[in-house]
Parts: structure tokens; sequence; C-alpha cells
């Protein structure tokens, strides 16, 4: 399966969820459409910077900048057009939105740079066990930090 | 003092002296500033409070607002208070005094402030800080009674309106609880004033009656609810016993906004943004399957949202519209509470006209302050909205209108006894002591009274709010919309019911 293909499909893994919850939520409670599309947006902002601590190190690892770059896109394109369902909604402004979009975006690069930069230094078992170790170091650190993040990106 | 400072003049004066006339001077200026102000203003204002600013807190009022203008032409006048804006289009003639009578929600909190700008001059505004708020329910005494009677109570507070405080709308009355009247002074009431009088007799308003038995028994006409509310006296010391006792009836209060939103129709907004996120996915898909070409992956994602934003930048509601009415049988006025509801289907602002008879909203759910634009010739308001994609906006609405019954409910010694007047075609419920009846479709003129047998009641919003509206009464319910009453227009879909109560069968 090529880079892209997963990108989309990584996409759509993280995405659809949300999606599926929020729509779901609405239909029993629609006078409440601000704080579930806030919390939506939460969990979508949560689930997008794990996905691209699992997905662009092995982007980096197996393609090239252009298609790695490619596949990054995908992955954090894929729920724009729920983030522009959000900003219908009035929950979020285009701002804000675009600010939190450019905080994933600038921190994805650095990701990409970093196991870019992993895979030029490193090779075999070493290589592997680096990577994982990124992986799984910035994943924790995500998670044990995302009320700090999250609150700093105003969800 | 105006004549003073116009005949001061400075010649040669010692130092002293020279100081004392600039003192003079300055406060000349000083107070003539506001009058010279006022004269350069191109429309003079005049408030004129309702109740002479009695209210109680939460209570719609009305402010009546004098425009005068050396030049005519069109006027906007902006009310606004804590909550809400108020904006009012008229035609001012020139030097022909123009007063609007206005419902206003003061707010506790701030001054509403009234800002007029006439066509082509520069705005002008007042403010008006002097409501009395009162938390006792307030009861209005006009004409001539006694004061040493009713006061010294603690379940109610009584003030004197001047006669020209009186609201010239039925919204007006809301502020009070009850209202003694000396039948004398309607003479003195202006047509508008009367009307609004009998707006708030036919909304079962809470009425003692006093003077000249003639002008008392036109009046009486106009009571709803029986004539439950409405006590006569024949002298004034009798005002307070007459008062006392009307204060023991207790009306129940039409549905509020929770009562009334099961009523509105399921509204499936959800449903074309699941199509459209299926649909998204399935396209991502199938150009990562099927299409090797990289841009159409990359610039799906964004052709979708620019598709979703022109979609829901455009604004647009979906509109709903609910009442419940309730009237006496026999009755000729009903009285009734309207639920509108707006679910935006965009982001963007949106204006929607409603009936001029609906007044101003006695309670809403909105995220934005209440805007209203009101056009008197021809008349016409319009509701001013910030609408956002799914979110429903709701206002509740409350009025009396005229007409009597389609079906008339007796309560007779063996039972209810239900007669078709003639204009009522469908089928209808009858809650008798607790229990459910079908009334069938009648013939016009056929009376029908319920069988043994009661039946099982449904779970539909109408039915359980039937059963609680006559938890101790005997009444009706059948289908009839704002349409049927004449309030609305026929092209806009709307659902509605009214309540039946049943009259006594008066004994011989």
């Amino acid at each position: 399966m090529n880079t892209l293909r997963i990108g989309v499909i990584a996409g759509l893994a993280y995405s659809l969820p949300v999606t599926i919850w929020l729509l779901t939520s609405l239909v029993w409670h629609a006078d409440r459409v601000v704080p579930l599309v806030t919390q939506a947006l939460t969990a979508l902002f949560l689930a997008q910077a794990l996905a691209l601590v699992v997905f662009v190190p092995w982007f980096a690892e197996r393609s090239g900048w252009r298609l790695a770059l490619a596949a990054l896109w995908l992955l954090l394109s894929f729920p724009l057009p729920l983030l522009a369902m959000a900003w219908a909604t009035g929950a979020m402004d285009a701002a804000h939105l675009s600010l939190m979009e450019s905080a994933l975006v600038g921190f994805a690069v650095l990701l990409l740079g970093t196991a870019k930069g992993l895979v030029r230094l490193t090779s075999g078992q070493i290589r592997r066990f680096t990577i994982t170790g990124l992986q799984l170091g910035t994943a924790a650190l995500l998670w044990r930090f995302r009320e700090i993040w999250l609150d700093g990106l105003g969800l | 003092m105006i004549f003073e400072c116009s005949t001061v003049q400075i010649v040669n004066r010692s130092r002293s002296e020279f100081f004392q006339r600039s003192w003079r001077y300055g406060a000349c200026l000083w107070l003539l500033a506001p009058l010279l102000a006022m004269a350069a203003e191109p429309l003079q204002i005049e408030l004129l409070p309702a109740w002479n600013g009695w209210l109680r807190a939460g209570a719609v009022t009305e402010l009546g607002v004098r425009l005068t203008a050396e030049q005519g032409g069109e006027v906007i006048l902006t009310v606004a208070t804590g909550s809400a804006r108020t904006e009012t289009r008229a035609f001012l003639e020139p030097q022909a005094p123009l007063t609007l009578w206005l419902p206003v929600q003061p707010d506790s909190n701030s001054a509403t402030v009234v800002t007029a700008v006439l066509a082509g001059h520069a705005p002008v505004q007042r403010e008006f800080a002097d409501w009395q708020w009162r938390a006792t329910p307030l009861v209005a005494v006009v004409g001539n009674w006694p004061d040493s009677q009713l006061t010294g109570r603690q379940d109610w507070m009584i003030f004197r309106p001047n006669l020209g405080s009186l609201p010239h709308t039925p919204q007006g009355y809301q502020p009070i609880a009850a209202l003694l009247l000396d039948t004398a002074v309607l003479v003195s009431l202006d047509e508008a004033q009367l009307a609004a009088l009998r707006g708030y007799l036919s909304g079962c308003g809470k009425l003692v009656l006093g003077g000249p038995p003639a002008a008392a028994d036109r009046l009486q006409r106009f009571a709803g609810c029986q004539e439950r509310f409405v006590r006569r006296v024949e002298a004034p010391e009798l005002g307070s016993v007459a008062l006392a006792s009307l204060w023991l009836e207790q009306i129940l209060a039409l549905p509020g906004m929770t009562g009334l939103e099961p009523l509105l129709p399921d509204r499936e907004s959800w449903r074309p943004l699941a199509l459209l996120f299926a649909g998204y996915a399935l396209v991502m898909l199938l150009l990562a399957m099927f299409v090797h070409q990289m841009a159409p992956l990359l610039l799906a994602p964004v052709a979708v949202s620019a598709l979703g934003l022109a979609v829901w930048s455009r604004g647009g509601a979906e509109i709903d519209l609910v009442s419940w009415a309730e009237i006496t049988s026999g009755d000729t006025s009903a009285r009734y509470a309207a639920l509108l509801r707006v679910t935006g289907q965009g982001r963007g602002d949106y204006a929607l006209t409603v009936p001029t008879a609906f007044g101003l909203p006695t309670a809403w759910d909105s995220a934005s302050p209440l805007a209203i634009e009101d056009y008197r010739q021809p008349a016409r308001r319009r509701l001013l909205l910030h609408t956002r994609l799914l979110e429903p906006q709701t206002f509740r609405f409350t009025g009396v209108f005229d007409g009597a019954a389609p079906l008339n409910l007796m309560l007779t010694p063996t039972g209810p006894e239900v007669v078709n007047t003639g204009r009522f075609t469908g089928s209808a419920l009858l809650a008798w002591q607790g229990q459910r009846y079908t009334v069938p479709r009648l013939p016009p003129g056929a009376r029908w009274t319920p069988p043994q047998q009661a039946e099982i009641w449904g779970t539909t919003p109408q039915e359980q709010l039937l059963r609680l509206e006559s938890a101790t009464e005997t009444a009706l319910l059948l289908p009839f919309t704002l349409k049927d009453a004449g309030l609305l227009a026929a092209a806009v879909d709307t659902g509605g019911w009214l309540l039946i109560k049943a009259r006594q069968e008066e004994q011989p």
C-alpha cells in the first residue's frame, strides 16, 4: 500500500469516529450544538496529534520528502470539511481554527524533520528502535500533557 | 437670567468686577447650554413610560416616545435595553407630534436608551432609568377608590398611575397583577388605551370595576375565562373586599417554553450533513484507490470544504411555529402562547417577518440579544437574527385573539356535553375527571356525550399537555393553528392546538 493511501486511511480512521459521534449526538441533543461541536473538536485535535505521532515517522522512513509531505497533508486535511462545519455552527472562529491547524502543521513538520534526521543518522535495528522510541515518547508526552496543550490551543 | 445675560457689558471695570462678570457669564452659559443644545436638535423626544414607570422584574411594559421635528421625514427609533434592541421606522410629518407606543422589557441593571435618527440629521439620544422596580405584585388603582382599605397588605402593592400612562398596547398590561378601575374614567381614555384594556380583559386579567353600571356592562362583555376574574362593586369602599376575593382566584398560566417545545416537529437537520460526510469519505477512498495522480487527492478536502463554506456562509434558516391556545366555551376570545423556532442553515444574518400582533417575545433562548425591526407604514415586524448552522433559537410569544370556540363544551349535572356549533369538521379529545375520550366527527349542531368506557392516554406531547392543563377541569383539545385564528398568513406552515375549557351550565 503506498504512502498516500496510508495518509487517506489514517485521516479517515481518526476523523470518522469523531464525525459519527458528533452527528449522532446532534440527533439526541439538537439544542446543544456549540458544546457538542467544541467537544468534537477537542477530540479531533487530540486524535490528529496522536495520528501524526504514529504515522509521520512511518512516512519519513518509507518515502522521500515530497511523498511524505503529501501524505502528511492528506492526514491533516482529511477533516477540513468538519472544521468548516464547526465554523458554520459558530463553535469556533476561522482565525482560531486556522491558528490551531497551523500549530498542528508546525508540529507535524517538526516531527517529520526529526524522523527524517533519525532515518539519515541511523540504520537497521537502531533506526527501528529510535523511531519507535520517538513515537512512544512523543505520544506519551502528548497524552500526559494533553490538558496543557489543548488549553493552550483554546480548547 | 436670560435677560440679565444679554444686557451685561464689560466696560472699564476693576479686576475683581471683571472676574465677577466672567463668573456670571460662565454660569449663564452653563444654564443655557442644554437649552441651546435642545434647540439645535433636529428632533424633540419625550419619553412616556406606561404605569408611570412602575413594573415588576422581567415584565414587558410599554414606553411611549413622542417625537416632534421642524422638518419631516423617515425616523428610525431604536430602543435598547440590556437584553433587547427594537428598531422602529415611522414617518414624521413636519411640526406634527408623533407618539409611538413600544413594548419594552427593561433591564434592572441598565438604563433604557432611546435613539432617534431623522433622515439627514444627527442621532438624538435619551435615557430612561427611572423604572420603579417592585418585587411585590402591583395593583393599579385608577379613579375614585379610597386608599385606606387598599394599603397595608403584604401580598400586593397599590399605586395610582396617571390616566395618560395607561398602556396603549395589550402587552403593556404585563407589569400589573390587578386593576381597580372606575368606569367614569373610561371617557378620558383614547381608542388605543380602550383596545389595550379590552385585550387585558380578554386575556383573563384581574379587574375590579366600579362606577356607572352601563359602562361596566359594556366593558365586562370582553372578559375572558367566563368572567371569573372580574368583580363589580357598587361602592368604592368595597373595592378592597372585591380585590381580596379576586386575589384568591388563580389562573393556570399558559405553557412556557419547556411545555411548548415538545410540540415542535423534529428537524432532522443532521441528515444532509451525514450524507455530505459519507459522500466525502467515499470520494476520498475512491480517489486513493483508483486515481494515480496526486493533485485530485490533495485538492479534494479543500474543494469539499470550500463547497461547504459556500453553502454554510449564506445563512438561511428553517422555521417552525407551534401554538397552544385556551378558551372557555362560550367566550369570544382566546389566550395563546406561540413558540417560534429558527434553526440556522448556516452562519449569517437572517431577517424573519413575524406577525405584528405578536408583540415582543416574553421569553427567548438565543445566544445573541433580541433585535426587532418594526415598520409602521405599512405595518411589518421582523426579527433580526444571527444564525448558525444547526443552532436553534426559540422565541415565545403570548397574546389574545378574538373568536368563538368551534365546539361548545358544557358541564351538565350528568356530565360533559359537546356541541358542534357548525364550523368544525375534525375529531377532538376530551379530558374529563382525568380520563381520555375521543370525540368523533360531529355534523353541525350535533351533540355528543362521553361513553362509559374511557380510553388509555396516548404519549403524544399534545395529549401530555392536555392532561397537565386539564388536571382540575374538563376540557376539549382540537387542532387549531394561528392561521385559523387569522393571525398568520395562509402560506405559513404552522401547527397548533386549542384547549376548550368547559362552561358550567347555569342553574335556572
